[in-house]
């Protein structure tokens, strides 16, 4: 029925392609929003492909995560609206995932970054709200979505080394990363000593997130 | 210009109104039913044209069981209100529908009734004629065209109701015109009889095709026909390139996208500038996406310009961008059950655009 499609039913297995689109991804790249999916089907088999949306994505149009940061006002905006249609129940539903490169400076930079987004933004709703209480997740890798697959693919990485240039079968390596990743980031339990700082951190925001 | 239609227990429509606007983008999932509507339209237009019946016990909603179909169309012509009504009655002792009610008003007077198996004449002048016995399973309403002009009006008017799903995959158009077509096929695969019937009708809008196929093609002259043997005319394309110089290509020589900007534009210039009502599934099908925008605003500006009637149906974000927040109206099925519409709706003006809103499906949620 219109209007009853929500997470659960997706979850459920018995979304169609019409419903809509409970979970947005607002990514730099195709990589980086190919984890997060695969995350996603991890934690929830039955999801349907459809229920996860793709915002648009740079492609091109300068740096990723410079499009990112402009954008993410947009999405939080989109999100908030989407959330005030819905009874306090259903809010839970809906989900925006964000994934930014932390690149020169440190996760807490992008963090804080985000924030002056949201702080400044002309809608007071926006402006208001409390990202981390209306299931935004905020992943952050410190320079590449690389060194997170490397990372859960069981490889000893750090943080300072830039693996993306390296020629790896990236692809072959996102399904089973993102299965790690749900494995790793599975509520009451920490994550293995191996996880990069910034994994960690993200790790944090994805278990925030709740149906 | 066409103000309502009415569709009952055909395919997915039961109890189904349909009020078009002057524009109008039809919208929604595939299997939503807007290309039925269209559908419904060529058929409702053969029917009445007195071809054979095209409604058969299979174009029944499935999951209804009455045993008859309505239809009817509300237009607005030279400030009078015309009504027509169509009632089908299914028996399962016979294959063919009867037909039990076919009526056209005009302002509210009966200009034709056919009803209970009479028939009645409602001639221009003289009294009324005789109440005819008549049972039949095509329509009658043509044959009294000739003798009053209302329904000579309606008929006519409804002639010139276009609907159109270009179909441009090579070999499906035809290159050779053995005959002058006067109308156009739905899919235009009689562009090139077409073609041959508008350049001696319509000198001034083949000039202004021209015009807008030298901006929309690249390297393109004109269009002619060449006599073949037999005297079949075949229509050709001059182009010229600095690689190639000038060249005449056949109708199939073009690509897909070529072959469908013509037939737009050969739409836009023949039939849309005459104010009549042009329903288009689809337009942006093969076209680059550099292609879409300046034919919709000339397609707009023409069909404003002579206050005509363009009902698109379109996926497309281009076309969703432009059209859906003025003149969108959304099909959708509960349940895959009946189709129902409402006006496009977004609540995310200014923040999403209206082609990334449908991407989520969040559109009228």
């Amino acid at each position: 029925m219109r209007g009853s499609s929500n997470l659960r039913r997706w979850l459920r297995g018995d979304g169609r392609m019409s419903s809509p689109a409970p979970v947005v991804i607002l990514a730099e790249d195709q990589r980086q929003a190919r984890l997060v999916r695969a995350y996603m089907r991890a934690r929830h088999p039955n999801l349907h492909q459809e229920a996860i949306h793709d915002a648009p994505m740079a492609n091109g149009r300068g740096s990723g995560a410079q499009w990112v940061a402009n954008q993410y006002e947009t999405e939080v905006r989109a999100h908030l609206i989407r959330r005030a249609k819905l009874p306090d129940q259903r809010r839970s539903e809906k989900w925006l995932i964000v994934v930014i490169d932390a690149d020169a400076g440190s996760v807490q930079d992008r963090i804080n970054e985000l924030r002056k987004r949201v702080t400044e933004s002309k809608d007071e709703r926006v402006r208001k709200c409390s990202v981390e209480e209306v299931n935004i997740a905020r992943l952050i890798p410190k320079w590449s979505i690389e060194t997170w697959i490397l990372n859960l693919n069981g490889e000893t990485v750090d943080e300072e080394t830039r693996y993306k240039p390296q020629n790896r079968p990236w692809d072959d390596l996102i399904p089973s990363a993102g299965a790690e990743l749900h494995e790793w980031a599975r509520s009451g339990q920490d994550p293995p000593d191996q996880c990069t700082p910034s994994l960690k951190l993200s790790i944090g925001e994805l278990r925030r997130l709740t149906a | 210009m066409l103000k309502r239609l009415y569709i009952d227990n055909f395919r997915c429509f039961v109890n189904f109104e349909y009020k078009p606007e002057r524009k109008q983008l039809l919208l929604g999932a595939n299997g939503s039913g807007k290309s039925s509507l269209l559908e419904v339209v060529r058929l409702l237009k053969e029917f009445i044209r007195g071809g054979e019946n095209p409604f058969t016990q299979s174009t029944r909603t499935r999951w209804q069981d009455r045993p008859f179909q309505v239809f009817e169309i509300e237009a607005l012509l030279d400030d009078k209100t015309y009504e027509y009504r169509l009632e089908i009655r299914y028996s399962p002792e016979s294959k063919l529908p009867s037909i039990s009610v076919e009526t056209l008003t005009a302002s509210g007077t009966p200009v034709f009734e056919l009803s209970k198996g009479e028939i009645r004449f409602f001639p221009d002048e003289g009294a009324r004629s005789p109440v005819l016995r008549w049972e039949t399973t095509e329509s009658a309403l043509h044959l009294a065209q000739f003798s009053n002009s209302s329904v000579r009006r309606f008929v006519e008017w409804l002639d010139s109701v276009y609907c159109f799903s270009v179909d441009v995959y090579p070999g499906q158009m035809d290159e050779v015109a053995d005959t002058e077509s006067r109308q156009p096929d739905y899919e235009l695969d009689n562009l090139a009889g077409w073609y041959l019937h508008l350049i001696q009708e319509n000198p001034e809008g083949n000039a202004n095709l021209l015009a807008s196929l030298k901006e929309g093609l690249n390297g393109f002259i004109s269009l002619r026909f060449k006599t073949e043997e037999g005297g079949m005319r075949k229509l050709l394309v001059d182009s010229e390139s600095p690689a190639k110089g000038r060249v005449a290509y056949t109708i199939s020589e073009l690509s897909d996208g070529q072959r469908k900007l013509m037939a737009l534009y050969m739409i836009l210039h023949f039939l849309l500038v005459k104010g009549l009502t042009v329903f288009i599934d689809e337009p942006d099908n093969f076209i680059s996406l550099r292609e879409i925008q300046p034919w919709l605003l000339q397609a707009e500006a023409a069909a404003d310009d002579s206050k005509g009637q363009l009902i698109l149906i379109s996926h497309h974000p281009e076309i969703l961008n432009q059209w859906s927040q003025e003149y969108g109206l959304r099909f959708f099925r509960e349940e895959n059950g009946h189709v129902r519409t409402e006006k496009f709706k977004t609540d995310y003006e200014g923040v999403l655009q209206p082609s990334e809103v449908v991407a989520r499906g969040w559109e009228n949620e």
